[in-house]
């Protein structure tokens, strides 16, 4: 019996033990998902497990080095994943700016090397992601999740589950104030928009009588006191060549601002109207400038090919809109149309997406991202945050040293959050997915993040508590 | 019983064990074999909305977004991970025949420990049994259902309830206990609720107590799809049956489309398509007007049926953008948001609009699948299947832009970029009679099905040619309708101006006119 335990014990500790590959295994470029070849990360990151996409790969060998840390691993199977302590102590070296990774991978029963590298930095990182789990699917929409991510880790929670709302859709949410202030809507009867302010969950109502609707895209200043939003009546339709399939359009759009200390509107007719569409706005850093983008007003869906956005700015003084607005990028001469426009957290650069026509670029595939660099209007290269299909809902980290996005790279379909490094002059570092537990699960999920958002701190409230403020409470309006 | 009071099967089986086995074996055969000839569709939709995948993260997904239960966690991986062998002709009710098999038996094990005689436990079983194959007759009900009751009660048969040792049947109970309420669902109220009795039986009130507290925390909740009762609905087995013949692209008799279920949605349109695809624009000649489903519209208010049926609708005419919102809400929507067959479709989409990337991620997670493997390796390697390369042709090359329930501007385009696209034509001056919208007709026959004539074309041409204005009439003048055309219309005026509705009826039944006059049709 003892034998027989003994024999029983070393098979498996033979079999757990991968097969070690010979030093002078050939070099070959082993095609892995995700890539993090050449990438920057932030040294608190979780691990980079990634996977063999060939199928007959099924063994594989790997070190991480750095210049004092050295992490060896093995295993059998395509998948390379790192406990969470060993990548910790790697990691942590705290000398190391580059790990260099060796791997050895068994393919049709001989092996193969490959190497790359990624780099570290030590800039200030905002580690929770916020984004909304759904399908890739147009006007309609069933089980939607809003679910917090700890990048420095596999950890996730779920803020707010549509199935305990009484499937109501959710959108837009979005941090402000360094994380300490949260918001998303609720859209339907009963619901509203969901303000995490001042440690408190409220439902409140973003609208008075003099507004066609309540409040959507949007963005919190960095007192937390102010929010600029958009008011959009948005028509979906639909494509029916090749790979475009929807299109969003609005028939009208305004801007206004909430007070959430006074809790009332604040309106100009200078950013509302028939004649203009505005939508996507955001604040500069200082909360003196509102960015946002503007067309003017077409008969639509006719004319969605030549409706082309421009970004313009107007001043805010705490009380009023300022009496003029500038161009700040011309749809024109840009050749493009502008979305999302969001300012760096030091008011320096503004990086926006850029597509075609039209203002929805999620399903535009030539929508890249582009950066102007404020100080004197010209545009940066950030090209190489781009890829072949969409790059949007992008965001800064509060450090401006980070940017955060959505990308259908890959598949073309499902969006992806994807994290770039920002240099001070405006360089971007290659993107990279954020890591998961499992490398193939974003393979394997038929979900889209949608809309990322990052945050210093994690959102105050629960799924639990959206629940019983949605059922509990009223919407406090807004004059 | 054994020595020690546990149910042996070691013993020599009395005549009433044999009995009463055979009525367990007696029913779950009926029952299979009631299944499989008479209640087949069942299974395989069941099969078609659920996607399984042999993926550790995969199935934390379903957890994390909560398709799957974690207090159900043992029956619904047991049940997703079985239902997938539905896929095969007679899987599901052999699947289901061997599992009601074991719910009497075990019954039947159940009720002899708690005393009752052969007779009255082979009664138990038989009753619980019938039960159970009564609730798999309704709709999407889940295997898992039917397990979290078979583990129950499997773990109920662990309880040592005539073992003399208190400690032991503590020890047991809590294990048990702890095993239901935080694995099984529903079932776990089995084991627990036996305790309660055994233990009560035998005045030993503490256990039993603790059981009745028990059984409030087990959670009721059921499964998706799950019910409390249920009978077989051969309604329901009739439209799944027209549904499932169309996912594999087989052709619709009659057969298939009894009176029953010719004013449900899903059947009707369905029907539709196959016969326009059978036999083209002729197929409009049997035609019910006032009753024809030609899409179904894709919007909140639908089911998941009813948008996969949309779904192949689109996907047979060409469009493939509304195929694929069609089906990604048939998914979407469905019991667990996640089906086999609507990734194969999604990737059969992909496919056709030439998005690799896209295809390629679809066939992988039907790789990873029991069933599909197969399947998607036929459609990773670079042959490309006949089918898709047809459908390929019907891709339009200009864009426009429409609202999904702008169906004509859909049809016209599918058109305007392959004249070739029957399907699209047949369907686009069916519209256009269904809307009665007489002046688009005569646009869209003239520019798309000039030279085509039937008899359902030649009535609602001969309703122009007599009561459009001048330049409309100008335009039909090149159209040579038949002469019994002409005939039938002069005899229908005739009853028309003297109201002789009855008459109408009798000679005109299934004639466009009659619909366009608004007149009831007995067809």
């Amino acid at each position: 019996m003892r034998r027989l335990a003994i024999s029983i014990i070393t098979a498996y500790a033979l079999a757990s033990c991968a097969p070690t590959p010979p030093q002078n295994a050939p070099l070959a470029h082993g095609e892995t998902y995700p890539d993090y070849r050449g990438v920057t990360v932030p040294r608190a990151i979780a691990p980079l497990n990634f996977m063999f996409t060939s199928d007959s790969v099924d063994a594989w060998c790997a070190s991480f080095k750095t210049r004092g840390e050295t992490l060896r691993l093995g295993g059998w199977g395509r998948k390379v994943t790192i406990d969470e302590d060993d990548w910790r102590n790697l990691m942590t070296d705290t000398m190391a700016e580059r790990v260099d990774v060796e791997v050895f991978f068994r393919t049709g029963g001989e092996f193969r090397r490959d190497t790359f590298s990624f780099s570290i930095s030590d800039d200030a990182f905002d580690p929770y992601v916020t984004y909304r789990l759904i399908e890739p699917g147009y006007e309609v929409w069933n089980a939607i999740q809003i679910e917090e991510r700890d990048m420095t880790s596999f950890a996730t929670r779920i803020l707010a589950d549509n199935a305990s709302l009484d499937g109501k859709c959710m959108n837009c949410h979005l941090h402000g104030q360094q994380g300490q202030t949260t918001l998303f809507h609720l859209r339907g009867e009963g619901g509203g928009t969901m303000l995490a302010r001042g440690g408190e969950l409220r439902k409140v109502t973003l609208r008075n009588d003099s507004m066609k609707g309540g409040a959507v895209y949007g963005e919190i200043d960095s007192s937390g006191r102010y929010g600029v939003f958009s008011t959009n009546v948005i028509i979906p339709a639909l494509h029916s060549q090749g790979s475009r399939r929807l299109e969003v359009y609005d028939t009208e759009s305004d801007l206004c601002i909430a007070d959430f200390d006074q809790r009332r509107m604040i309106l100009s007719p200078l950013v509302r109207g028939d004649a203009s569409l505005e939508t996507f706005p955001c604040f500069a850093p200082d909360g003196r400038t509102v960015y946002f983008c503007s067309a003017p007003a077409k008969p639509v869906p006719d004319s969605i090919a030549t409706l082309r956005y421009s970004i313009l700015s107007i001043g805010f003084d705490g009380e009023r809109w300022a009496e003029s607005v500038d161009t700040v990028w011309s749809a024109e001469r840009g050749g493009g149309s502008a979305s999302f426009p969001k300012v760096s957290p030091d008011g320096r650069f503004l990086l926006f997406a850029c597509s075609a026509s039209g203002t929805f670029p999620i399903w535009h595939r030539e929508t890249d991202l582009r950066m102007l660099d404020l100080s004197d209007g010209h545009e940066v290269d950030v090209s190489r945050l781009n890829s072949c299909v969409s790059e949007s809902y992008h965001t800064w980290a509060s450090s401006g040293r980070w940017v955060v996005f959505a990308s259908k790279r890959g598949d073309g379909q499902y969006g992806r959050v994807f994290v770039a490094h920002v240099g001070q002059d405006g360089r971007v570092g290659r993107p990279f997915v954020i890591p998961q537990r499992d490398p193939e699960a974003d393979l394997l999920c038929l979900k889209s993040y949608n809309i990322p958002d990052v945050s210093p701190l994690p959102a105050p409230f629960g799924r639990k508590e959206v629940e019983r403020v949605y059922r509990e409470t009223s919407a406090i309006n807004f004059r | 019983m054994g020595k020690n009071g546990y149910f042996s099967l070691c013993m020599r089986p009395s005549k009433g064990k044999i009995v009463s086995v055979a009525v367990c074996l007696a029913i779950a055969l009926a029952a299979a074999v009631f299944f499989l000839l008479a209640y087949p569709n069942h299974f395989f939709h069941r099969e078609h909305y659920t996607l399984f995948l042999a993926s550790g993260e995969f199935i934390r997904q379903m957890f994390a977004q909560g398709v799957y239960q974690p207090r159900q966690w043992m029956p619904t991986l047991a049940g997703e991970y079985l239902t997938q062998f539905y896929y095969y002709v007679g899987g599901g009710p052999a699947i289901v025949g061997v599992v009601l098999l074991l719910l009497g038996l075990v019954a039947m094990a159940l009720a002899r420990r708690l005393g009752a005689g052969w007779l009255c436990a082979s009664s138990v079983a038989a009753v619980v049994m019938l039960w159970e194959a009564g609730r798999q007759c309704v709709g999407a009900y889940p295997l898992s259902s039917s397990l979290s009751l078979l583990m129950g009660g499997g773990l109920a048969l662990l309880y040592p309830s005539r073992c003399g040792m208190a400690w032991r049947r503590y020890v047991a109970a809590v294990a048990i206990c702890g095993v239901g309420l935080t694995s099984l669902g529903y079932g776990g109220a089995v084991p627990i609720a036996y305790i309660i009795v055994t233990e009560g039986v035998r005045r030993r009130w503490v256990m039993a107590i603790v059981g009745v507290v028990a059984l409030a925390f087990v959670p009721y909740g059921g499964f998706r799809g799950g019910c409390w009762v249920g009978f077989p609905n051969m309604t329901s087995e009739a439209i799944l049956r027209v549904d499932v013949k169309s996912c594999w692209g087989r052709a619709l008799t009659e057969d298939d489309y009894p009176a029953s279920i010719r004013n449900t949605q899903i059947a009707n349109s369905l029907y539709t398509l196959s016969q326009i695809r059978q036999k083209g624009d002729a197929a409009l000649d049997d035609v019910n007007w006032a009753n024809t489903q030609l899409f179904i519209p894709v919007n909140e208010k639908g089911s998941y049926l009813g948008f996969t049926a949309a779904g192949e609708v689109w996907y047979s005419i060409g469009d493939m953008t509304m195929a694929e919102h069609s089906t990604i809400l048939g998914m979407i929507f469905s019991p667990a948001h996640a089906a086999s067959r609507h990734v194969k479709r999604l990737a059969e989409i992909a496919l056709v609009r030439g998005d690799d990337a896209a295809a390629a991620k679809y066939l992988r997670i039907l790789s990873h699948t029991a069933t599909h493997g197969a399947w998607a390796a036929a459609r990773s390697a670079s042959a490309i299947p006949l089918r898709i390369s047809e459908l390929r042709t019907l891709m339009p090359q200009s864009d426009t832009l429409r609202a999904s329930a702008d169906y004509g501007r859909s049809l016209r385009n599918l058109l305007n970029n392959n004249a070739n696209n029957t399907l699209a034509r047949t369907y686009l001056l069916a519209l256009d009679l269904q809307q009665k919208r007489m002046r688009n007709f005569v646009e869209d026959y003239l520019r798309y099905g000039k030279g085509i004539m039937t008899r359902t074309y030649a009535e609602a041409l001969m309703v122009m040619a007599a009561t459009a204005p001048d330049e409309i009439k100008a335009r039909l003048e090149g159209v040579a309708l038949p002469p019994d055309v002409w005939r039938d219309f002069v005899r229908f005026n005739e009853l028309m101006e003297r109201g002789d509705v009855a008459t109408l009826r009798r000679e005109f039944a299934g004639s466009y006119w009659l619909f366009f006059q608004k007149i009831s049709d007995s067809k």
